[in-house]
């Protein structure tokens, strides 16, 4: 009896196994082929969890964020010497930033540049770092309902930090400039040399396709070309660095060291890709 | 006695699946957004393992069928590849310890490392076939090695949590 009723056991466990695993194989399949409306799934799951669960993440945040200001007490000293250093050298670019203000509003007068009236923005929360080891991404609390589409560029008030990439109702999701599967087409300001900022998971994402890398100097400042029509132009990403073995590095002018908000610039002129999940590789 | 067992056996299973869920919500705690030189280590992976070692019995292969796609879903992982080799590691772990109560803290190490590397590689491999875009190999070769070196400590604790519900119920 007992024998029998261990074999029926183990019948149902095989049969539980094979199905799970098929599903699973299928569910693989269905994301790769329908990869937009599995995504769309998944932005439904996570509009549902993680503004849920904010009591789980907030103490947790808080409580590193007592730790980093701990440590940043015992650092005052330091830091009050640099903040001074730095003061007086933003004295200096103050006076040189406003004589540029003046030469560029004279410019654009005798240019007749009219600024597009429709760029605005719309601030967002972060909620969660939805970054695996291997994608480098964040939730923000901002969504469809928000008018948030995919496509539209992040920014942190110093430069761009990504693109959305995945909106669901309530949130959405900000690609970095630092993921593998982040692609932007970028503009040299200094000689107008076009190319492509391409993330691969670390701090400083590689400058490439460049038609004559050796006129390149570390120092440049890079901004996007808007070529492509889905990110807006000359919107600042940072400066040409030069790796140890020679490849060229951006270090970028965002701070993802201290995001808690961020500003997605809506552009209703821009070109949204009809289909989202195009975005979204991984 | 019989009833006690059964009570006891689906405590154990909701605080599997609870415990699973609260580590894959509380991994996504935005602490540090800087992308980081070093990545940090599959906690998940490593808890689900430790407790499946540690009580074979009551980590059901839906539990870590759940809680494993759950993280594919909310980290953004390609969706069911991971758990796929998840749930095969575990049942073929399950297959070739089921004569066996409980093993050493060595065996199970070694295990965990077999079992890990194994998966990664084969993820790895699938997610070439596929163009899935991946990350540098040195970054998954040191992602490995850090979560490889996270079980002891994840296994030591999930061990000291059995030991007390143990003594508890004894008791």
């Amino acid at each position: 009896m007992a024998r029998e009723q261990d074999k029926a056991w183990r019948t149902v466990r095989r049969f539980i196994f094979f199905l799970i695993t098929s599903i699973l194989i299928l569910l693989f399949i269905l994301w790769r082929v329908d990869n937009q409306r599995v995504e769309r799934f998944r932005f439904a799951l996570i509009d549902q969890i993680i503004p849920n669960s904010s009591f789980f993440l907030s103490p947790i945040s808080k409580l590193v964020k007592m730790v980093s200001d701990f440590q940043s007490y015992s650092q005052l000293y330091q830091k009050n010497q640099d903040l001074k250093r730095e003061l007086q050298k933003m004295k200096g670019w103050k006076e040189t930033a406003l004589q540029l203000e003046q030469k560029n509003t004279q410019l654009s007068i005798l240019n007749n540049v009219k600024l597009s009236p429709n760029l605005s923005w719309v601030t967002g929360e972060v909620l969660a770092d939805s970054g695996s080891p291997f994608s480098k991404s964040i939730l923000l609390n901002i969504g469809m309902r928000d008018g948030v589409k995919d496509g539209y560029a992040a920014t942190d008030g110093f430069g761009l930090i990504g693109r959305i990439s995945g909106v669901g109702e309530k949130t959405s999701r900000v690609l970095f400039l630092t993921d593998v599967s982040s692609s932007i087409p970028v503009v040299i300001r200094t000689n107008g040399e076009r190319g492509l900022v391409i993330g691969d998971n670390t701090q400083n994402p590689i400058l490439s396709f460049i038609e004559t890398p050796k006129n390149i100097k570390a120092g440049m400042r890079i901004v996007t070309s808007g070529e492509g029509k889905v990110l807006p132009p000359d919107l600042l990403l940072g400066n040409v660095a030069l790796d140890t073995d020679g490849t060229l590095r951006v270090i970028l002018a965002a701070d993802f060291n201290s995001l808690k908000y961020l500003r997605v610039l809506i552009n209703p002129d821009q070109e949204i890709p009809q289909e989202p999940g195009k975005l979204i590789i991984n | 006695m019989h009833l006690k067992n059964i009570e006891s056996s689906i405590t154990q299973k909701l605080v599997f699946i609870c415990l699973s869920f609260v580590l894959t919500i509380l991994l996504m705690t935005p602490i540090s957004i800087l992308a980081p030189n070093q990545p940090f280590p599959d906690l998940l992976t490593c808890f689900i393992f430790a407790f499946f070692i540690s009580n074979k019995l009551n980590v059901p292969i839906s539990g870590v069928f759940l809680v494993s796609l759950l993280a594919d879903f909310l980290w953004f992982r390609p969706l069911g590849l991971f758990t796929f080799f998840m749930v095969l590691g575990i049942e073929l772990i399950r297959w070739h310890l089921q004569t066996r109560n409980s093993i050493s803290f060595l065996l199970e190490i070694t295990y965990f490392s077999l079992f890990f590397v194994i998966i990664s590689l084969c993820v790895s491999i699938v997610e070439f076939i596929m163009a899935i875009p991946t990350a540098h190999y040195s970054f998954s070769i040191n992602f490995v090695i850090f979560t490889l070196l996270t079980y002891p400590a994840t296994s030591v604790l999930v061990r000291f949590f059995h030991t007390q519900k143990r003594s508890k119920y004894e008791s």
